[in-house]
């Protein structure tokens, strides 16, 4: 049988400071290859679960199987690798080092893992001319490349991040809200790329939003609502 | 890119703060490292303004005394030590010389000092340096003179020039003794010893200034007169041997025909320099506590800018940095400030010093060594490094506490 892309059994995760939110999941899972869609209003935990499954915080309770590891048994040294080496992940805004050119910050990924690194370089010589290939795939024009990210519009810093998210090909990747500060016309193109690259590249998606006209492009979809087993009507009230 | 260069990227993206933190760093090390310096070399031009003297005789009176206006040509003796004595301790088996030294006149508020040829022949200053002339030579008769460098530079005199002394010490010339004019025949090169800052006379010129009645320069009757002094106000004493140093030591002490004392200068010059101890003890506290505030200064832009880069820590997190690694690059740029600041610290310690250094050598007799830099220096420098490593832990440990703690940062 093959291995789960992400497999969560017994799941439960509090935050101390706050008593009123809590993630229950008792079975939830993701076959490989897949692109999945993770919906769910503003509060209802979406940050919370990408933050578990990829090893940022650990869950009071419960396993996390990602890819047939199982990330909560990690050390914290050997966790951040693990998640330096299998994700690719992209945030709703301000993604990019702001002191670094846009090459820099598309190789960046690179520093924190060799396989990531190594896989880069069979695509291309160097490291440079990966993140060029990349961007040249996103329609990033070349005179951008050594521009600071700064001066480089939404549109543009967001193809910036799919690019630096499959750099080196990991095995997911992860987008939290990453079209949230895009207008209709720029999501679609967003959404366009991404999907493509994903295709491309054979990379599963795990895509969070609580923009639910997004779902349309994605074989999978779920609600954490439906995922989270608390509850919910007590918290939505008390949140 | 290693964590080294995305350093260097995050330092220069803030080049302003970068900049005033390595300089503000940079004066706090030159404050203190100049501090050192100046200590270093003020003691040693005071330790080194005598030297291959054996003793120092003169009537009795405190060990200090006798060294401040002998040496330092500072304050007044009580008493005059006789001419017999001089001739007696001259005559002593261990002895090999005697130059005995007589004071009390001015010239510009320079004092003047009355001695005999001998005296340019045996005063030793630093390692065993002898004086020597920048130009023409020694006085050979009554009414010449042998100034010290800085009285020549300043007061411009030059060889053959003919200048008045004055009788007690004071900038307004007091009572002028105005029918002997000397003759300037030789000008000392720089010791940065008191000998800069002192007018030599022979000694029957200082006693013909003494004579009531007056001798004249212009009287050609001079030398027919008896000019052998009465007294003297202390000699300075070579042995023939460094062994008899105490027992010659003791046996002036015990002179029976006047009270006298014999001081060894080496250790009454360190009795002295540590009684003055306390003054430098205050200036190494204040600069002490100069670096206390910038280094406090320092943590106080490391904490803002730890607060703003908190979204940039955040993503290089999610990419996969240990918190220990975030901790490192906190750091790194710490050591990086503190190190570029003792960097800049050294250049203008050493600069400044280049500047000074002509400036301190004329005005204050201080002659600083430059040349490289020293242990202390070296101490300091690496002390100042260490307290910059210490105090980016506060930061790095903040970063490393939070990024344990929090994960995406959504806005």
């Amino acid at each position: 049988m093959a291995n789960a892309l992400v497999q969560l059994d017994n799941f439960f995760l509090t935050y101390q400071s706050d008593n009123n939110f809590s993630l229950n999941i008792n079975h939830f899972s993701i076959e490989p290859d897949s692109r999945v869609f993770i919906e769910g209003p503003s509060g209802c935990g979406k940050t919370t679960f990408l933050n578990a499954i990829t090893g940022l915080i650990k869950p009071n309770r419960g396993n996390i199987h990602i890819l047939g590891t199982d990330i909560t048994k990690l050390n914290p040294v050997a966790c951040d690798q693990f998640r330096a080496d299998h994700f690719g992940i992209i945030f709703q805004l301000f993604n990019l080092i702001p002191y670094l050119s846009v090459i820099e910050n598309i190789i960046l990924p690179c520093t924190f893992s060799k396989i990531k690194k190594k896989k880069a370089l069979l695509n291309s010589q160097t490291l440079a001319d990966e993140a060029r290939r990349l961007c040249f795939e996103l329609n990033i024009d070349d005179h951008l490349l050594h521009k600071p990210v700064n001066q480089l519009s939404i549109g543009q810093q967001q193809r910036v991040s799919i690019a630096r998210a499959i750099i080196g090909q990991p095995d997911i990747i992860i987008a939290d809200e990453a079209t949230s500060a895009l207008d209709q016309e720029r999501t679609d193109q967003f959404m366009t790329l991404l999907l493509n690259e994903c295709q491309t590249y054979n990379l599963s998606l795990i895509f969070v939003s609580h923009n639910k006209s997004l779902q349309s492009s994605f074989q999978q979809v779920y609600s954490l609502n439906h995922i989270n087993e608390t509850e919910l009507e007590t918290s939505h009230v008390l949140v | 890119m290693s964590l080294f260069n995305l350093t260097l990227k995050r330092l220069f993206s803030k080049k302003l703060t970068s900049i005033l933190l390595i300089l503000s760093i940079g004066l706090s090390s030159m404050l203190l490292m100049g501090v050192q310096k100046i200590k270093e070399s003020a003691k040693t031009s005071f330790s080194q303004s005598i030297s291959g003297t054996d003793l120092i005789v003169g009537a009795r009176s405190g060990d200090t005394q006798l060294l401040l206006y002998t040496v330092f040509r500072q304050g007044h003796p009580v008493a005059n030590m006789s001419w017999d004595s001089v001739r007696s301790i001259q005559a002593f088996s261990e002895v090999a010389w005697v130059v005995p030294i007589s004071l009390g006149d001015s010239h510009h508020g320079y004092p003047v000092l009355g001695t005999t040829a001998d005296y340019f022949q045996h005063y030793r200053y630093a390692k065993k340096q002898t004086l020597r002339f920048h130009k023409g030579d020694y006085f050979r008769d009554t009414f010449e003179v042998v100034l010290g460098s800085e009285i020549a530079k300043t007061l411009n005199y030059q060889l053959n020039d003919r200048l008045f002394l004055a009788h007690g010490i004071a900038k307004s010339n007091l009572r002028l003794h105005k029918d002997q004019s000397f003759r300037v025949v030789g000008i000392l090169k720089p010791t940065g010893t008191p000998v800069d800052k002192t007018l030599h006379i022979p000694l029957q010129g200082f006693t013909a200034l003494h004579t009531k009645g007056g001798y004249s320069s212009n009287k050609p009757s001079l030398h027919s007169h008896n000019l052998t002094p009465q007294s003297v106000t202390s000699c300075l004493v070579g042995l023939k041997s460094k062994f008899s140093i105490f027992s010659v030591q003791n046996r002036i002490t015990s002179w029976k025909s006047e009270p006298l004392m014999a001081i060894i200068p080496g250790v009454s010059l360190s009795r002295l320099w540590n009684s003055i101890r306390t003054v430098d003890t205050a200036f190494l506290v204040i600069t002490i506590l100069v670096t206390l505030i910038t280094f406090i200064g320092l943590l106080l832009v490391l904490l803002i800018s730890l607060q703003q880069s908190k979204r940039e820590l955040a993503i290089l997190r999610t990419m996969g940095a240990h918190p220990l690694q975030l901790s490192w690059l906190l750091m790194l740029e710490s050591i990086f400030i503190t190190v570029s600041g003792v960097i800049v610290g050294i250049w203008l310690v050493n600069v400044l010093g280049y500047i000074l250094k002509p400036i301190l050598e004329v005005k204050m007799g201080l002659i600083l060594s430059f040349s490289m830099i020293s242990l202390t220096e070296l101490y300091l420098a690496l002390g100042i490094i260490f307290f910059g490593i210490i105090t980016s832990f506060i930061p790095a440990l903040l970063a490393y506490r939070k990024s344990l703690s929090e994960g995406f940062v959504s806005i």
